[in-house]
């Protein structure tokens, strides 16, 4: 705990990750307090509105309120992400266990499945899918899982084909240790390590990916607060002049991924114990 | 059957080395793309949305319905119909685009040039740009240009490209007023070069035709600067890793000790690290055909990407399935071509 | 560590940077020498600097580049034969070159300009300068002549003399049958009208040649519409000389050829056709109007409305087809920039499933059109540039009137109404819009909230063009947005279009037997007095009943350069190329 404290008081980074995300949580749960309007409420005759004291980002085409639906956004945002991630990470790791400990033709058909998923254009696949199943949140965020599986099998595999060779693992082994506790008390435990580092980074990409499905109309459906949607709508207008209705939700985005980067790499050093050496 | 097996193994390891890996990635290929063509024709058949009512419309009986299904082949089985498409696929027909009426090959070609142009010029500044950062930042640790880069690498990673690209056109042309319009690769009163290359900027060269050549690369100003934006930043944080490695490591310091100049020893700690940064940039030859999409349809480039947007949403089976197929194609050949090279490179992989 | 930059983005990567993590090369003492250079230069710091300079001016230099080659770009280039060249940005090209295609907009506008027609109506201009179509007086174009007899079932062409194709091939009695018989036989829109509207059973009965220059067509009943129909752009008359050159056993009326080329005796043909990018149309020099003043038109496809806005604003194209309101309302001030606009006949509605609940009630439909804010729609989507749908006729057909509209933004009324149809706390719905139409997605999230206001919760479904049309046509979807326009300025074809119970194209599912009563006496009786006050009576029930959401007739507006003249307005909406010239 004092080594958390000393290493945000020391990098700068993570001071700002950790704050944005407290922002972020911030706004998820205190979204009705923090907002003056109603996120889907439109109001026709206040339609693209500059900022003003009255709508802090303007409004958008239907008279809503930009800065109320950047704050609901967040919601969206967040939970499809990280139900995606979490998602790819509950089947992505245990996947990737298995194929990394058994070496077997299965591992190598998965591992030919995964490269095979990886080749094709991840956006166009995910607009084709999301098309099939329907514009619902659930699904986008199943499409985002199912995009994310391979990385996180990669990442554990990696790990576990390093650390099966390692002398304790050998040990365990003589003391007549079965391959499921060796897979889960031995090797696991070491290899999640990247993996939760890599969380984070994917909840960051995946926020993107959301932003950017729904920006080709792919994505969650109108009037759903989402800022990829909502740069969506304000980019027709952006070559009008019409510059806030797409600005806003874009920072928003940037600002989100961004913490999520600097998580990551704040949990990147703090488990890595080498790069405390290297200030 | 184990000696005859290892037998195998013996022929196997008297071929060449160099061919051993070609072949055996040549041959992983097949039941990739095999793969590839089933899942996509899955996928794109579980489309909602009957495309015989779309080119029909309304006053349509369902007599000439179910008799545009018939043509369409829309009415046999789902096997019938892939074997079918696999059998014309080989053949090089791939369909015709139920929106364009143009066979789905002819489209794809036809629009192949505009993305190829678009992908090429971004790689190239993207390199430009990454690669020069990446070193600067290394020789000249702690400077202006390390801190700086370090910042714009970690918020690369985070811009939407799209909203780069909205936010260019912002500036630069409704500010501004120096980017011409966003709409297509030149202007609507210039014709197009003939087609030599595809790539107007070259074409209009070799014909000799400066106003084409000005408004095309007028045109791909703006595209090609958001992608390189968003893409140098992930290249450059490779090339500082894999470059400030080699820089710092001992044969560096031994060269310095031995007098080499600074110049000469930037130089060989690049080529050292050139290996991991080709097989990145080909990665990235991959990754920018689906940026391009997005880009392509704030631009309304008039490219593959636009393409594929206009079929999900018009429900055009046989385009769809096309641009995905020759995607996924282009992109497994080049992360093969990519492969073939590292490991021919590196002696430490078996084959 | 295995997790380098790009495994962090999480993108592909090749297979073997995914288990190898970041090597350094081998630096044996072999790969340093192969790697050293010839002889050992001394670098002094000075020299060092000049290098990384060279490396930041090469940067500069590109980047100047860049900016100037853009500012050349935008200059642009000169038109070729800027006078007589039209540029068109349209939203879409047309899906097919043949009449017999099913009509849609971009495809009115290529009859318009391609196909000459029977008859048509006299030109008239309005007094906003524009060029009308007088509907009370016919007018001759291919027929020279023409008579109907009394008992108004049978009409005599007499077609013009010397009247050729942009190919030379002349106009004869052969080449109208030969078109009468194509498209009978093409079972779609001439087969339409022919049995819809004349109720024609048998070809060789109704259509005869009576000589070279003479077409006799004969109906069963009497028909009010005898003359008018033959306007219709969907009834072009084809160069049968130039078509049969291209049938063949598969084909045996030209189906593929003539989706995607031209034979015709209009003002123009089209010499390029690319669907999706662009279309080009050159002059017939034989038309027998005299040869059109804009020799060729080129038609590009700008799907994004504000792309069409900014090109006819900075001049790269002379006319911008289909802006939003908003966008004409910024461009009307732009310097050099016009907008033409007509009240024209489109009416924009949500239609209503009226066979399933909860639309099957009466009073839930009228409640739906209380809880309307038409007032704000009509500000903030359309900028005044429409009028209240009032009646489900046009405005400007005869037989229109706006006296049955009662509905105004009465949330409490629609309240009481729908306790009385046995929803107090409202109900849930779905409402179903076309993706990449921007005015039906901004009017479907007013009217989401518009809705909820009485307990109303409508879910938006955003649907490609063909899902829509097919759940609409199946009956799938309670609510989703219609616009639509008839062609034939005549009340009874309106209504029988979209009224008519029996009608293909009421997906409303409408029904009122004293509607599709009067509706047939009136597509049978010549009585016009009788006929009028019928409709009168179809637009009382039609505006009681509600089968729609009734919204706007947003009329049509054109925007063109200020140097484009002539613009005229005809009932399909195409613009007619022929009327326009350039100063």
């Amino acid at each position: 705990m004092t080594r958390f404290i000393r290493y945000v008081s020391k990098h700068p980074g993570a001071m700002i990750g950790l704050t944005l995300l407290a922002l972020q949580i911030a706004s998820i749960l205190f979204a009705p307090w923090l907002t003056f309007y109603s996120p889907e409420e439109a109001d026709p005759l206040m339609s693209l509105q500059p900022p003003s004291a009255a709508h802090w980002f303007g409004t958008d085409v239907s008279g809503m309120d930009i800065y109320t639906r950047i704050v609901y956004a967040t919601r969206i945002n967040l939970l499809i992400s990280i139900v995606a991630v979490a998602f790819a990470f509950a089947v992505g790791v245990p996947i990737g266990l298995l194929i990394g400990f058994y070496r077997n033709w299965i591992s190598s058909l998965v591992m030919r499945i995964f490269d095979f998923i990886q080749s094709f254009p991840v956006f166009v696949l995910g607009m084709a899918l999301v098309s099939v199943m329907g514009q619902e949140i659930w699904n986008v965020a199943i499409v985002l899982a199912v995009l994310f599986i391979p990385m996180f099998a990669r990442l554990i595999r990696a790990e576990v084909l390093s650390l099966r060779e390692r002398p304790y693992v050998s040990a365990a082994r003589c003391s007549g240790a079965t391959d499921g506790s060796i897979m889960f008390r031995h090797i696991l435990p070491n290899a999640l390590t990247p993996a939760i580092v890599q969380v984070s980074i994917s909840i960051g990409l995946a926020i993107l990916l959301t932003a950017g499905l729904s920006f080709v109309g792919a994505g969650v459906r109108m009037p759903t607060p989402e800022w990829g949607l909502m740069v969506s709508t304000g980019a027709q207008q952006m070559i009008l002049g019409v510059w806030w209705v797409a600005l806003f939700p874009g920072l928003a985005i940037v600002i989100s991924v961004l913490s999520f980067a600097l998580l990551g790499d704040m949990v990147k050093d703090l488990s890595d114990p080498t790069t405390r050496e290297r200030q | 059957m184990t000696v005859a097996f290892a037998n195998l193994g013996v022929y196997w390891r008297a071929i060449p080395r160099p061919l051993r890996i070609i072949t055996s990635r040549l041959v992983m290929l097949v039941p990739q793309m095999f793969g590839v063509m089933m899942v996509t024709f899955l996928l794109v058949r579980m489309l909602p949305g009957d495309p015989a009512l779309l080119l029909l419309g309304n006053m349509a009986t369902p007599e000439t319905i179910a008799a545009f299904r018939e043509k369409l082949g829309l009415n046999l089985s789902l096997w019938e119909q892939f074997v079918h498409y696999v059998g014309n696929a080989l053949h090089g027909d791939l369909g015709v685009s139920i929106f364009t009426s143009n066979p789905v090959v002819t489209d794809l070609l036809e629009r192949a040039p505009a993305t190829l142009e678009l992908i090429t010029y971004a790689m190239l500044l993207t390199i430009l740009i990454g690669v020069t950062l990446a070193i600067i930042s290394v020789v000249k640790a702690g400077g202006f240009v390390d801190i700086g880069s370090r910042v714009y690498g970690l918020a690369a990673g985070a811009i939407p490209d799209f909203w780069v690209g909205l936010l260019l056109i912002y500036f630069f042309f409704y500010i501004l007023g120096w980017a011409p319009a966003p709409f297509g690769r030149i202007d609507t009163f210039v014709s197009p070069p003939d087609t030599v290359t595809g790539f107007y900027t070259i074409d209009s060269l070799i014909a000799g035709d400066l106003n084409a050549f000005f408004s095309s690369v007028g045109r791909l100003t703006l595209p090609v600067l958001t992608l390189a934006i968003v893409n140098a930043g992930a290249l450059m944080k490779m090339t500082k890793t894999t470059f400030s490695d080699i820089y710092r490591s001992d044969f560096i310091r031994h060269a310095r000790a031995s007098g080499l100049s600074e110049g000469t020893i930037r130089r060989v700690a690049l080529r050292n690290s050139l290996p991991p940064i080709i097989t990145l940039v080909g990665f990235m030859f991959g990754f920018l055909l689906g940026a391009a999409v997005l880009v392509e349809t704030i631009f309304a480039w008039g490219g593959l990407g636009q393409y594929a947007v206009q079929s999900v949403v018009n429900s055009d089976y046989p385009a769809l399935q096309g641009f995905v197929l020759v995607a996924a194609a282009f992109i497994l050949i080049v992360y093969t071509v990519v492969d073939i090279l590292y490991e021919l490179a590196d002696p430490r992989i078996r084959v | 560590m295995s997790y380098t930059s790009i495994g962090q983005t999480g993108r592909a990567v090749p297979s073997h940077l995914k288990e190898i993590s970041v090597p350094t090369f081998p630096h044996t003492s072999n790969g340093m020498t192969r790697r050293l250079p010839r002889g050992i230069a001394a670098g002094s710091p000075r020299a060092n600097w000049r290098r990384t300079t060279t490396v930041k001016g090469l940067f500069a230099g590109l980047v100047a580049a860049f900016m100037a080659t853009t500012v050349l770009g935008t200059v642009g280039a000169f038109a070729q034969d800027a006078k007589t060249t039209l540029v068109v940005a349209a939203p879409r090209t047309p899906e097919s070159l043949d009449q017999e295609y099913p009509p849609t907009e971009a495809g009115h506008e290529v009859r318009r300009n391609v196909f000459e027609r029977l008859l048509t109506y006299k030109q008239k201009k309005g007094d906003d300068g524009i060029f009308y179509e007088d509907f009370d007086t016919i007018d001759g174009a291919l027929a020279e002549k023409w008579e109907v007899s009394d008992d108004r079932k049978s009409i005599t062409f007499h077609l013009r003399k010397g009247v050729k194709s942009a190919l030379g091939n002349e106009l004869n009695a052969d080449t109208v049958m030969w078109s009468f018989l194509r498209g009978w036989n093409m079972k779609s829109n001439f087969h339409w009208y022919m049995t819809q509207i004349f109720k024609i059973e048998d070809f060789d009965t109704a259509f005869q040649k009576v000589d070279d220059y003479t077409v006799k067509v004969t109906l069963p009943n009497a028909s009010p519409l005898i003359e008018r129909i033959w306007i219709n752009s969907d009834l072009g008359i084809l160069d049968s000389v130039e078509v049969k050159k291209h049938l063949t056993d598969a084909d045996p009326w030209a189906a593929s050829w003539l989706a995607t080329n031209t034979a015709a005796f209009g003002p123009y043909f089209i010499s390029r056709y690319k669907p999706g990018q662009e279309v080009v149309y050159d002059a017939n020099p034989n038309y027998f109007r005299g040869e059109p003043k804009l020799k060729r038109v080129i038609l590009r496809e700008m799907p994004t409305s504000a792309n069409r806005v900014a090109a006819v604003q900075a001049g790269s194209v002379d006319v911008a087809e289909y802006l939003l309101p908003r966008e004409l309302a910024l461009v009307e001030k732009a310097p050099g920039v016009e907008v033409h606009k007509v009240f024209g006949n489109f009416i924009h509605r949500v239609e209503m499933n009226n066979a399933k609940p909860p639309f099957d009630s009466v009073k839930v439909r009228q409640a739906l059109n209380y809880l309307v804010p038409r007032d704000e729609m009509l500000k903030s989507v359309y900028f005044d540039t429409a009028r209240f749908t009032k009646s489900p006729i046009s405005e400007i057909y005869p037989g229109f009137t706006d006296g049955f509209f009662a509905y105004s933004n009465d949330p409490a009324k629609a309240k009481a109404l729908l306790a009385e149809a046995g929803f107090p706390e409202g109900f849930k719905t779905q409402l179903a819009y076309r993706t990449g139409d921007q005015l039906e997605e901004e009017m479907a999230v007013i009217l989401k909230s518009a809705f909820a206001k009485a307990g109303v919760d409508v879910e938006l479904l955003k649907l490609p063009a063909s899902t829509l049309v097919e759940r609409y046509t199946k009956g799938e979807v309670p609510m989703y947005f219609f616009r639509d326009m008839a062609i034939v300025p005549d009340a009874a074809y309106v209504a029988n279009l979209w009224l008519n119970s029996a009608s293909a194209i009421n997906y409303s599912k409408f029904k009122s037997d004293e509607v599709d009563q009067l509706i047939d006496s009136a597509l049978k009786s010549t009585d016009e007095p009788k006929r009028l006050a019928d409709m009168k009576r179809v637009q009382q029930i039609t505006m009681e009943q509600a089968p729609w959401v009734f919204l706007m007739n947003p009329g049509y507006q054109l925007a063109t350069r200020s140097n484009v003249k002539g613009y005229s307005w005809y009932t399909p909406n195409g613009n007619a190329f022929f009327d326009l010239s350039k100063e």
